[in-house]
């Protein structure tokens, strides 16, 4: 496991993805989010809530 | 973070939110929880950990992502991150809070010192051109800072 990525380019990525303003299935990229702030936030699991 | 999601809009920030389930499973999680009824965010389905290992926060033992939050700036680069083990939540307005204050120092070239929040003092760049001379303690004080 990397111990930090401060500073450093965020790594690339693509994958599935539901979006929820839509309800329709559709996939991200880090292609979409270049050139805005972006957060990304990681979570456990769907039906846990903390 | 749905809850603020206007607020995020207003400053100009892009959501992902990612666990390692399904995207069936992030498409049954809205339509049936409660609490998810006004939820609008893109959900990544990272069920192959992919991006999570990259972002150095999946759980092996686990086979989950552990509680990560990045703010990536419109260069690309990671700026702040933060990560908790899974039995404690985040708070959404020390979030806004860091985001605001990189946000004015990339407007500004100013730098935001502790507690910094919109309309509080910040610091002049330390540069050949402007050179910070001195302690902090001559820029600001200690009053000012926790006030």
């Amino acid at each position: 496991m990397t111990s930090s990525l401060v500073t450093r380019e965020a790594p690339a990525f693509s994958m599935d993805a539901y979006d929820a303003a839509t309800g329709k299935y559709t996939t991200v990229s880090s292609e979409d989010y270049a050139g805005h702030w972006t957060a990304i936030c990681f979570y456990p699991g769907d039906f846990t809530f903390v | 973070m749905n809850a603020a999601s206007h607020t995020f809009d207003a400053l100009g920030v892009k959501l992902l939110v990612v666990s390692c389930d399904t995207k069936f499973s992030h498409k049954r999680f809205v339509e049936t929880e409660p609490l998810m009824k006004d939820f609008k965010l893109m959900m990544g389905a990272d069920n192959k950990h992919k991006v999570a290992k990259a972002f150095g926060v999946y759980s092996k033992a686990d086979g989950v992502a552990i509680r990560g939050r990045f703010l990536i700036n419109p260069e690309g680069i990671v700026v702040a991150q933060e990560v908790l083990t899974p039995p404690v939540g985040r708070n959404v307005n020390e979030f806004l809070r860091q985001i605001e204050a990189f946000q004015h120092v990339a407007a500004t070239g100013e730098v935001c010192p502790a507690n910094w929040r919109p309309g509080k003092k910040t610091l002049p760049v330390n540069t050949d051109v402007e050179p910070m001379t001195g302690n902090v303690g001559s820029y600001i004080t200690l009053e000012e800072i926790l006030s």
